[in-house]
């Protein structure tokens, strides 16, 4: 899917603003000149799209600020496998040629469309995996603490060790202060 | 046959008669070699009648501590202290007295016997120093591999009773030992056996359920009972009343009770620990009190509590040797998830 173009100023079709893929492709610097003159002209006019460029930023850094992590063996190739459906219909325009021949290469329209698909599948990658370690955390207990009631121990040691072995030498320690140091 | 050779046989001859003659001056129940005398030691309270003063004495934190008291044996019942802290004995029952009473401490037969001393130790057999007055014979228990004595076991030539058990480190010296001070009587048997708490006063604790152990088949999850640990053998294994399970393990000489609790240890409000080791990577509390030593330390969200007579280094080899057999014999799901969680300390 690509992107909507960005209207004019003072066209039309102002009403319709571009949408957070124009935009992300204006930060990435993926527009064309003739859209970022366009794209400046619309930010100086209206608030409302300064302030949905500053949102889109915003996220984009967040997003980029996750920390790296290697993926488990395969899991690229499912992703993309798994993306596959997701594209739209092509349109007359994009539909490839039938003809054997290099295809021709992406436009920055194109991989701008791209970048921003994949930003918001690996934040919602992201945001799941952090769901599911807080579940994780939340979920499974800790086990309780113990304190070893050691001088009980001691005894009860006494007490079994003397069924074995000589009764006497066996449960004398409990006919004495055990020695533990409070 | 020359003389020089007639010389050698007749000194021969003579040798043997000798060492025969010897073996002969001890009692016929020492006839036999050092096992026999160890377990008829083991058994002779339960034939003999007896009174004194016994001492413990243990090496602790490099000096000597030492504690004494009254002893008796009549008809089979032996008790031991005086006061709030006693304890009795007859047959398979056990009883402890608190400033509670009398309560029973043990009521459960013992299924496995310990196996023979003589699989992991040398024994040797000697005429010991007299003890309390009394001609002895001394059993020594050494290590095989290394020839140092580990238990040295002096038995009243007269009645059998042990009088006296040292035990010694690897190096030889000896770090604990318990016995008799003072001999009141020894000898002969009461017809008719006293009135023993068991009897009288046999009720349960103040927590209100039965405080002896029970002999369990199952253990609760994250308990492990391997059948052998380092040449001491599973003789027996018991769950306590507050869910504790305790296995016991004898080598013939030593004996080690393994208490397991599942939950992370929390040393708050435990007696302050005489040396701070490890197991392994994993940090340990260790104690050497008149019981015996004790190591504390846990793994895998189980806390283990070991108690034995034998020394807390013997005792690191055994923790050791114990966690390696409980990890072998911890399930797929408790391996799993030690690979999952364990980097972030989870477990």
């Amino acid at each position: 899917m690509s992107r909507p173009p960005i209207p004019p100023t003072g066209s039309g079709s102002g009403s319709l603003d571009p949408d957070d893929t124009v935009l992300s492709a204006y930060l990435d610097g993926e527009c064309t000149d003739a859209e970022r003159v366009a794209l400046d002209a619309r930010l100086a006019d209206s608030a409302d799209l300064r302030a949905a460029l500053a949102e889109v930023a915003a996220a984009r850094d967040a997003v980029r600020g996750l920390p790296l992590r290697d993926a488990p063996p395969g899991f690229f190739e499912r992703l993309l496998a798994e993306g596959l459906p997701e594209a739209p219909a092509a349109g007359p325009m994009e539909t490839p040629a039938p003809v054997p021949g290099p295809a021709p290469a992406p436009s920055p329209v194109d991989l701008a469309a791209r970048r921003a698909r994949r930003t918001r599948r690996w934040t919602a990658v992201g945001g799941a995996a952090a769901a599911a370690m807080i579940a994780v955390v939340v979920v499974v207990p800790r086990p309780a603490s113990v304190t070893p009631p050691v001088a009980t121990f001691t005894d009860a040691h006494a007490v079994r060790s003397s069924l074995q072995d000589d009764v006497v030498s066996s449960l004398v320690p409990l006919g004495v202060r055990a020695g533990f140091r409070p | 046959m020359s003389r020089r050779r007639r010389v050698g046989t007749a000194l021969g001859i003579a040798a043997l008669l000798a060492a025969t003659c010897a073996v002969g001056g001890l009692p016929g129940a020492y006839a036999d070699d050092a096992v026999t005398v160890l377990e008829r030691a083991r058994t002779a309270t339960v034939r003999e009648d007896f009174a004194g003063t016994v001492q413990i004495e243990w090496l602790d934190d490099g000096g000597w501590r030492s504690a004494r008291t009254k002893v008796t044996g009549a008809g089979g019942a032996v008790q031991v202290g005086e006061g709030a802290r006693q304890a009795g004995g007859r047959a398979e029952d056990r009883w402890i007295a608190g400033v509670t009473g009398w309560k029973v401490g043990w009521d459960e037969p013992v299924a496995r016997a310990a196996p023979s001393p003589a699989t992991r130790w040398d024994l040797t057999m000697a005429t010991g120093t007299p003890v309390a007055g009394r001609a002895t014979v001394m059993v020594t228990a050494s290590d095989p591999k290394t020839g140092a004595p580990r238990v040295r076991a002096y038995c009243d030539k007269a009645t059998g009773v042990m009088l006296r058990r040292e035990i010694l480190d690897r190096q030889g010296r000896v770090v604990r030992a318990v016995g008799f001070v003072e001999v009141a009587r020894l000898g002969g048997a009461t017809a008719v056996p006293p009135t023993t708490p068991q009897a009288a006063e046999r009720r349960p604790s103040a927590r209100g359920a039965d405080p002896t152990p029970d002999a369990v088949r199952a253990l609760p999850a994250g308990g492990a009972a391997p059948d052998r640990v380092t040449g001491f053998v599973l003789a027996g294994r018991y769950e306590r009343s507050d869910g504790t399970v305790q296995l016991y393990y004898s080598d013939g000489l030593f004996g080690v009770s393994v208490f397991q609790q599942v939950g992370v240890l929390d040393p708050g409000g435990m007696p302050v620990a005489d040396d701070r080791t490890r197991v392994r990577d994993t940090a340990a509390l260790g104690y050497e009190v008149a019981g015996g030593s004790v190591l504390v330390w846990e793994r895998d969200g189980v806390t283990r509590t070991l108690v034995s007579d034998a020394t807390v280094a013997d005792l690191r080899d055994f923790a050791v040797a114990f966690d390696d057999r409980a990890a072998d014999g911890r399930g797929l799901v408790d391996r799993v998830a030690d690979f999952l969680f364990g980097p972030f300390g989870w477990r």
